[in-house]
C-alpha cells in the first residue's frame, strides 16, 4: 500500500457510523459530534505524515484518538469524563465490517435497493440539487451540459453540486461495510495522479 | 458550526473542481486553503473521494431509456402523497416510506421484501444490517427510543449495531427477540414456531406482551438468554428446545451467502428447504425415499447441482411438467 498521507483517514472513513456514535454519545450534541469528527479526520490525516507509522488495526487507532478527544472535549467544558469507549462500539464495527459477502443474487438486487436508499438519503435536499445530482453522476453528463439542458448557469450548477456532494458522502461513510470502502484507497490513489493534489 | 462551514467551502471547492481543470490562480488558491488547516485538508479529501465514487451510480440507469430526471425522487414522493405507498422494484426489493412528522423526531416505517430466490442486504440508519432471505418480509420501525422489526414471514438475519439506550426487538407470531448488539437469525412460517440461531452475543425471546413491563434498554436478568453458538425452536405454549450448534451456527445461516448446508437431514426437509428458493418445486413421488438422509452444500438458485446430487443418489428426476421435478428411485440396471 502506498504510504501517503490520507491513508489512515480513507481507511477510517468505513467507520463513520461507529464514530459518529460515539461522539454522539460522549458530547450529547449533534454539532459537537461533528466537530469532533472532523477534527479526528484532522488528526488521521496528519499522522499521515509520518512516513513510518505502521498502523495495524485502524479501527483501534482511530478509536484511540477519537476517545482522546471526547476526554479534551469534557475537561474544556468542564463536565465529567467521557465513558470509556464501550468495546460494543468497536466490536460491532468488525461484525458489520466482515458480514458483507455479495453474490450474483445479491449484486442484481442491490442496484434497485440502492437506488431506494440514494433516494432516500438525498430526500430533504432542493429538488433542482437532486436533478442535477442525477444528470451529473447517474448519466455522466459534464457541468457545462447540465447548465445547458436545465437553462441555468454553472455558477448555480455548481451550488447544487455542493449540496448534494455533502448529502452524498454521508449516505456513502453510512453504509456500513459496503464493499465501495474496500476500494477507497485506491481510487484516491488515481485521483491524487489526476489533479496532483499536495 | 465549524465543521459545518468547513464542509460546506470544502463542497464549494469540490463543485468549482469537478467543472474541469481550474485556473493556475484558482488552484493556488485551493492549495492556500488546504494549507490553513488540516481540518480543511480532511473535510475536503473526503468530499471529494465519496464524489469519486458516486460513479458508480452510473449503474442505477436503466439503458436505452431517455434521462430520467425523477430517478432519485423516488422516497420523497412516497413520503409525500399518501400514507401507504407501495413501490415495486424491477428486481423484486420492495420498499415503502411512510413519515410522519411529529413534534421533536420522525418516525418511519420501511417495508422490505424478497421474491422466491431473492437475497437481499439492507443497511439501516443505525448501522445494523438485515439480510433477508428468499420470500420474506420485514417492517423496520425505529424511533429515538426503541428499534422495532416486525419479521412478517419467511427468514432474516441481523447483524445488531451496539446502541445501550435502544434495544433491538425483533417481533415474530406472538413472540419478542430482544437483542443489543448480536448477530443472530430468525426464521418464521406463521403459527407458533420460530426459529432464533445466534452466531454472536446473546439474545432473549419472550412473549411480546411481556415486553411492555420491563425496561427498554436492558436484557431483562430474569429471562433466560439464548448464547452465540445455540440455536432456539419456540414451538407451541412456549416451549422452548436450546440446542447447542457450537461450530455448525455459522453454515446454517450460509444462506446469507446463497448457499444451502444441509447436516444429515431427511430428504423431505431438504426438498421443503430447496423448494423456499425456487418456482420449480420438487415433489417426492416415492415415499420410501423421505425419509432417506442427505448432506451437503448446495447454492439455492441452483436446482440442477442439486438434481444432479440427487441424481448420484441413485434417484431419477422427472422433468416433464414446467412446474415440478418429481423425484422416484432410478431403476437397477
Amino acid at each position: 500500500m502506498t504510504k501517503h498521507r490520507e491513508r489512515f483517514l480513507l481507511q477510517a472513513l468505513k467507520f463513520e457510523p461507529q464514530l459518529r456514535a460515539y461522539f454522539r454519545h460522549s458530547t450529547r450534541s449533534r454539532t459537537d459530534a461533528e466537530d469532533l469528527l472532523q477534527e479526528l479526520y484532522a488528526r488521521l490525516l496528519r499522522q499521515g505524515d509520518a512516513d513510518t507509522l505502521v498502523v495495524k488495526s485502524i479501527r483501534t487507532f482511530a478509536f484511540t484518538i477519537a476517545r482522546n478527544l471526547a476526554i479534551d472535549f469534557a475537561r474544556t467544558r468542564r463536565t465529567s469524563d467521557p465513558p470509556a469507549i464501550s468495546l460494543a462500539f468497536i466490536t460491532d464495527a468488525e461484525q458489520v465490517d466482515d458480514c458483507r459477502v455479495a453474490t450474483e443474487v445479491e449484486r442484481a438486487v442491490d442496484a434497485q435497493q440502492e437506488l431506494q436508499l440514494l433516494a432516500a438519503a438525498l430526500a430533504d435536499i432542493p429538488t433542482r440539487s437532486r436533478e442535477v445530482f442525477t444528470l451529473r453522476k447517474v448519466y455522466g453528463h459534464s457541468q457545462e451540459e447540465i447548465a445547458q439542458a436545465l437553462g441555468i448557469e454553472i455558477n448555480t450548477v455548481q451550488r447544487h453540486i455542493g449540496i448534494a456532494a455533502r448529502k452524498c458522502a454521508a449516505y456513502l461513510c453510512s453504509q456500513p461495510g459496503a464493499p465501495q470502502h474496500y476500494s477507497l484507497l485506491e481510487q484516491f490513489t488515481r485521483l491524487r495522479r489526476r489533479v496532483g493534489l499536495k | 458550526m465549524r465543521a459545518e462551514r468547513i464542509e460546506r467551502e470544502a463542497a464549494d471547492w469540490l463543485a468549482a473542481r469537478d467543472a474541469g481543470p481550474l485556473t493556475l490562480e484558482r488552484e493556488a488558491a485551493l492549495q492556500a486553503w488546504l494549507a490553513q488547516s488540516d481540518r480543511h485538508g480532511a473535510a475536503f479529501v473526503r468530499l471529494q473521494t465519496c464524489w469519486d465514487q458516486a460513479n458508480r451510480f452510473r449503474r442505477l440507469r436503466t439503458p436505452d431509456q431517455p434521462v430520467n430526471l425523477d430517478l432519485l425522487q423516488g422516497a420523497q414522493r412516497v413520503a409525500g402523497s399518501r400514507p401507504w405507498v407501495w413501490l415495486a422494484a424491477a428486481a423484486g426489493v420492495l420498499v415503502a416510506t411512510f413519515v410522519l412528522f411529529g413534534a421533536y423526531q420522525s418516525w418511519g416505517t420501511q417495508v422490505y421484501r424478497t421474491p422466491v430466490g431473492g437475497l437481499a442486504r439492507i443497511p439501516l440508519a443505525d448501522g445494523s444490517v438485515i439480510t433477508l432471505n428468499t420470500a420474506s418480509e420485514v417492517w423496520v420501525e425505529f424511533t429515538a427510543h426503541r428499534r422495532t422489526v416486525r419479521l412478517l414471514k419467511g427468514e432474516a438475519q441481523f447483524t445488531v449495531a451496539h446502541d445501550p439506550h435502544r434495544a433491538f426487538d425483533v417481533r415474530v407470531g406472538e413472540k419478542t427477540v430482544r437483542a443489543v448488539g448480536t448477530v443472530f437469525s430468525v426464521r418464521w412460517f406463521g403459527g407458533d414456531d420460530v426459529k432464533v440461531i445466534v452466531t454472536s452475543g446473546r439474545v432473549a425471546i419472550v412473549p411480546t406482551v411481556t415486553l411492555a413491563e420491563i425496561p427498554v434498554s436492558v436484557l431483562p436478568p430474569s429471562i433466560p438468554t439464548i448464547h452465540a453458538g445455540e440455536s432456539a425452536e419456540v414451538g407451541p405454549h412456549d416451549a422452548l428446545k436450546v440446542r447447542e450448534l457450537g461450530a455448525t451456527a455459522e453454515q446454517t445461516v450460509s444462506w446469507t451467502q446463497g448457499r444451502l448446508w444441509f447436516d444429515r437431514i431427511t430428504l423431505r426437509e431438504a426438498v421443503a428447504e430447496i423448494n423456499r428458493y425456487n418456482r420449480r418445486q420438487f415433489v417426492i413421488d416415492d415415499p420410501t425415499l423421505a425419509d432417506l438422509h442427505i448432506g451437503g452444500t448446495f447454492d439455492a438458485a441452483d436446482v440442477e447441482s442439486f438434481e444432479a446430487a440427487l441424481r448420484s443418489f441413485g434417484m431419477q428426476v422427472d422433468e416433464s411438467d414446467p412446474d415440478t421435478l418429481r423425484l422416484s428411485k432410478a431403476p437397477q440396471s
